[in-house]
């Protein structure tokens, strides 16, 4: 299982027991000497007048150069009076923090002026304090110590020792050996003092690269050491391990020398290294003197809590200052003070680890995975021994299991951190994140789609979910991002953890808000002169790839993403018309999207000859910002007409408009057909255009038509006629066709009468039986 | 999305013995040593409505006694499971109906055993799982027949042996090699039929979901110094997602590893849903 991935180093015990009680630590070297070669042999004492360094003429011997002990020379050198210390011969300084030393310029922290390594000696050339340290002034009499005031702690002491710590720690410094005696005065020309912070023989660097476990503590005074340097447990072979060393380890350190400068000792002192250990795994805590400052006492509470993950650090101290105090710091102190160390009789046993508490078992269980995995899921063994030290937490760590039975890499997760709710969480290179942006910081590194796997958002919402003050609602946060697309789940992490955190549209483009999203990505309007500006296609291409609705859930705009997704889903073919509705979902005042028609080809109107049928472009073009989508479409059905390629959905194109005449369309009429765009959000401009069209009949077939109609009711005509004359009918024949005669005849009621209306008849039906048939004819020959 | 259960069972009688007391149930099926293998979606009417019981019994008193009382306990309790529906039942309900059935089994067999001649010292263990939608859990048992749980390639017992050391087994004070090198720690504390008030252990915390499987199998199968180990259950596990190639497997393998004890095995393994209920 791969929880945490473990490269912790196991740390070696301090070999050289030796140091304890020299004053000056020596100095670790996990890297090797700085250089190779044979050692030089001690400088020793040196007389006034001799030359270190090339320019640094030695005054006094302050303490002579051994193979065990830094050399301390007082100099004079360009650079004025100084102190020139050299480094023992059996322990060249680390050289992390030897090269770091020249950058540290700091009021509050001693100046090393330069560092050179001459014949096979390392030198550091420092700044000297005119004041000697503040040991100096806690001198112990034989019933009695010699201590600083409460009001000095309080105005001088601590604002100038927090603001050299909070220096070095930004620079990744712990300084691991804040006491008396390595913090100098320097006196200034007013007549006050600067506290300055110096010997850095055993400060160690957290660079990036390396945890802080691997700046094991073999060295330093231990009455000053925090709690967390001493092992929590002890394996089989009875070697013991190091915990962690962190910035908050000097912040303790503090609170030690704070207690002693008041009361010129500390509980601490009057112990041997075994009886530390046991203050310390008995989790006992420093006595924090009386009759001091409420305000003082606090800030000792604070510093000297136990556990370091609770510990106030720079912020906490930062505030205490500023006078700021947070409920949540007040409560850390009560926590640490309510907290009793629950210990069981036996350790457990697991695999070479024997962890005898909660937290010693958390970190057997992060350094063996697969055996923890092994005990939790396969047995109830462990949880028995939970159990033996704090029910609840048994129970809770089963109901886990029972919960993630399927998954019990995470099943272990969970345990771990029931176990110990402080634990960070800790990456596979062995950093750690204590909340889900520094979570995101670390995977920000990593390719979007490899540093938010399933795995390991899992991993984090179980972390979020059981951590110290766990954070049930970015959990479940944490959990809903696992559905979305991997590239994207990254940055809706950040959007998670930070809803007021802007949308990036595009490169270097953010937006807080909808509508300032929908405005940013369509950009200027001049934009798009020419083309679609890249504003656009980049939001585009980001909404396409999940990014906007990752977005629009982590800000609170769940309703506008699911109904983005149904606009989403109905236009899954369409997906600029897609885009452009989800922008006005997000900002519905943006503007509609102008289409304009093209009409200079039906201009004045479009004619076909009967009987045929005529096709005609008609390009459009986009005028503005945004894509436009719709369908053109003629209004009311006009016959005769029709659109193809009417769907628009580029910024430009062309729809075809076919008049056709061929079935039974009315010859030698006007008609007017209005061409509109159906869309939900462009429009064509002038809102829709009209056209005016009509059938042109060929005037041969319209003559012969004519003709043909008179010659078929000439024959009508004179078929009565000769009817009657055939049967021999009588009839008075009329003297003339003019109109009196006919007018005449009709009021007579004469026969010429109903003679005229029954010919009228006839030649009219001839004319209508002529046209259907020419009618006819011409269908057939059309089809 | 429905899950589906696969359930099936096996008996043998081992190497050693001349014949089987173990019995099992599968359903309204109990049988000894023939393979019984069922399917079902968890939406089906009669799962809905009744459940699933599945559970194994090891008789003791001499083979005919042990045999007796195995096969009558089982289908003494199947009887009393299925004799209404229960569909809809709340977690409580169903496990007072679970308690319900046992505690009239223990009567009903106890009556069976004494009208019975030369049967007064038979008795039977028993061990086994009662499921019903959507993700109700009961697991019983009294005596060292047992109930294993294997999800996310572990496997881990949801019962503690009713022995001796069976407590100081399950918290890791002893090991199982170490259990059955002491004399006498194998006998029972619990079981059904030899006393009237015998208590059989319900255990109701517990929910079936896709991906489990249970196994139910008696002290000749897996128990302390005997049958298959834990790390042989999981690897088949592991390797067999066929239910009925699974049971006659480590049946199989339990035999041939040890082989003195009768050996039967009810295994189900819930296939799919996701959510586990259907």
């Amino acid at each position: 299982m791969t929880v945490v991935d473990d490269r912790t180093r196991k740390i070696a015990p301090p070999e050289d027991g030796g140091e304890e009680g020299t004053g000056t630590r020596k100095l670790a070297m996990p890297a090797g000497p700085v250089t190779a070669g044979p050692p030089a042999m001690p400088l020793g004492r040196l007389a006034p007048g001799h030359v270190l360094c090339g320019d640094c003429t030695v005054e006094q011997t302050i303490r002579p150069h051994e193979s065990q002990r830094p050399g301390i020379y007082r100099c004079v050198a360009p650079e004025g009076d100084v102190i020139v210390k050299v480094a023992p011969a059996a322990h060249p300084p680390r050289s992390d923090v030897w090269e770091k030393l020249p950058e540290l310029v700091h009021p509050n922290v001693l100046r090393t002026y330069r560092t050179t390594e001459e014949g096979g000696f390392f030198f550091e050339v420092q700044e000297y304090c005119n004041g000697g340290t503040l040991a100096d002034r806690l001198t112990r009499g034989d019933k009695s110590f010699t201590t600083v005031t409460a009001d000095w702690v309080l105005t001088q002491f601590v604002p100038q020792a927090h603001s050299g710590l909070e220096y070095l720690h930004a620079r990744d410094i712990v300084h691991r050996d804040v006491k008396p005696s390595n913090i100098y005065c320097q006196r200034t020309a007013g007549g006050g003092e600067i506290l300055v912070l110096g010997d850095f023989d055993i400060s160690a660097v957290l660079d990036r690269t390396h945890t802080s476990r691997d700046t094991q503590r073999v060295a330093g005074t231990w009455y000053y050491t925090a709690p967390e340097a001493f092992p929590r447990f002890v394996d089989e072979r009875g070697a013991t391990r190091s915990t962690r060393v962190t910035r908050m380890a000097d912040y303790y350190s503090l609170g030690v020398t704070i207690v002693e400068l008041l009361q010129g000792t500390t509980c601490l002192h009057m112990c041997e290294l075994p009886d530390l250990f046991d203050f310390y795994l008995q989790g006992s805590v420093v006595a924090i003197p009386e009759n001091i400052p409420e305000r003082l006492s606090l800030l000792l509470r604070g510093l000297l809590i136990r556990d370091r993950r609770a510990r106030w650090g720079a912020e906490e101290v930062g505030r205490w200052l500023r006078g700021e105090v947070s409920a949540g710091d007040r409560r850390r102190i009560s926590e640490d003070a309510a907290y009793v160390l629950p210990r069981v009789s036996h350790p457990y046993r697991l695999k070479e680890h024997s962890p005898v508490d909660l937290p010693g078992l958390a970190d057997a269980m992060y350094r063996e995975p697969e055996a923890a995995t092994e005990d939790l899921m396969s047995g109830d063994i462990l949880l028995s021994w939970i159990g033996a030290i704090d029910a609840n937490k048994a129970r809770e760590i089963r109901s886990v299991r029972e919960r993630l039975r399927q998954k019990p890499d995470l099943a272990l997760l969970a345990a771990i951190m029931v176990c110990d709710p402080f634990r960070p969480y800790i990456f596979g290179d062995g950093q750690e994140a204590r909340s889900a942006g520094e979570w995101l910081d670390h995977m920000g590194l990593l390719p979007a789609g490899e540093a938010a796997s399933e795995d390991r958002l899992s991993r984090l919402a179980t972390w979020l979910r059981f951590k110290w003050e766990p954070d049930e609602r970015l959990a479940e946060g944490v959990e809903g991002i696992i559905a979305s697309p991997p590239a994207v789940r990254l940055e809706e992490l950040s959007y998670l953890v930070d809803p007021a955190r802007p949308y990036s549209i595009a490169p270097g483009l953010e937006a807080a808000t909808p509508e300032a999203v929908a405005r940013a990505a369509y950009g200027n309007p001049e934009d798009w002169s020419r083309t679609i500006p890249n504003c656009y296609n980049a939001s585009f291409r980001r909404w396409q790839e999940g990014y906007l609705h990752a977005w629009m859930r982590q800000r609170g705009l769940g309703s506008l993403a699911e109904q983005a997704a149904e606009v989403e889903e109905g236009l899954s073919e369409h997906p600029f018309a897609a885009f452009e509705a989800v922008l006005r979902l997000l900002c519905p005042e943006l503007p509609p999207v102008q289409v304009e028609l093209d009409l200079a080809r039906v201009r004045g109107g479009l004619r076909v000859p009967y009987g045929q049928s005529r096709t005609v472009t008609l390009p459009y073009a986009t005028t503005g910002c945004g894509v436009p989508f719709g369908g053109l479409e003629i209004e009311d059905g006009q016959p005769g007409i029709s659109l193809s390629d009417q769907l628009i959905r580029s910024r430009s194109g062309a729809a075809r408009l076919k008049l056709d005449s061929r079935g039974g369309l009315p010859v030698s009429r006007s008609f007017r057909a209005r061409i509109r765009l159906t869309s939900g959000y462009a429009v064509l401009a002038g809102g829709g255009v009209s056209i005016t069209y009509g059938v042109r009949l060929p005037a041969a077939l319209t003559l012969g038509r004519i003709g043909l109609g008179l010659l078929l009711g000439g024959i009508i005509f004179g078929l009565p006629r000769w009817i009657i004359s055939e049967l021999g009918i009588t009839v008075a024949p009329p003297p003339a066709y003019d109109a009196e005669w006919l007018w005449e005849a009709i009021r007579a009621g004469e026969w010429p009468y109903l003679y005229f209306i029954g010919s009228a008849a006839m030649i009219g039906g001839a004319c209508y039986a002529g046209w259907r048939v020419w009618l006819w004819a011409m269908s057939k020959s059309e089809s | 999305m429905m899950a589906r259960i696969h359930v099936a069972g096996l008996g043998h009688r081992g190497t050693v013995k001349p014949g089987n007391d173990d019995h099992y149930c599968i359903g309204q099926w109990v049988e000894q040593s023939a393979l019984v293998a069922v399917s079902f979606d968890t939406g089906a009417a009669f799962f809905r409505d009744y459940g699933l019981l599945a559970a194994v019994a090891d008789g003791m008193g001499g083979y005919a006694g042990g045999a007796f009382a195995s096969r009558v306990a089982l289908e003494i309790l199947q009887a009393q499971f299925y004799a209404e529906r229960r569909g809809g039942c709340n977690r409580e309900e169903f496990t007072g109906h679970i308690r319900h059935c046992l505690v009239q089994t223990q009567g009903l067999l106890a009556g069976a055993l004494r009208r019975q001649q030369g049967l007064e010292d038979a008795g039977t263990t028993i061990a086994g799982v009662a499921m019903m939608p959507p993700d109700l859990l009961v697991v019983f048992h009294a005596g060292d027949s047992r109930v294993l749980l294997g999800c996310g390639g572990f496997v881990r017992a949801l019962t503690v042996d009713h022995t001796p050391l069976g407590a100081d087994l399950a918290a890791g004070r002893i090991t199982e090699q170490e259990a059955a090198a002491i004399p006498g720690a194998s006998r029972l504390t619990r079981s059904l039929g030899a006393t009237v008030d015998c208590e059989v252990e319900l255990g109701s915390e517990q929910s079936w979901a896709a991906g489990d499987w249970l196994l139910a199998g008696t002290d000749g199968w897996h128990g302390p110094g005997r049958g298959l180990g834990r790390a042989s259950i999981r690897q088949a596990l592991d390797r067999e997602p066929e239910v009925a190639s699974l049971v006659s497997r480590l049946v199989a393998a339990s035999v041939e590893a040890d082989g003195v004890d009768n050996a039967t095995l009810v295994a189900i393994r819930v296939e799919g849903g996701g959510d586990g209920g259907g």
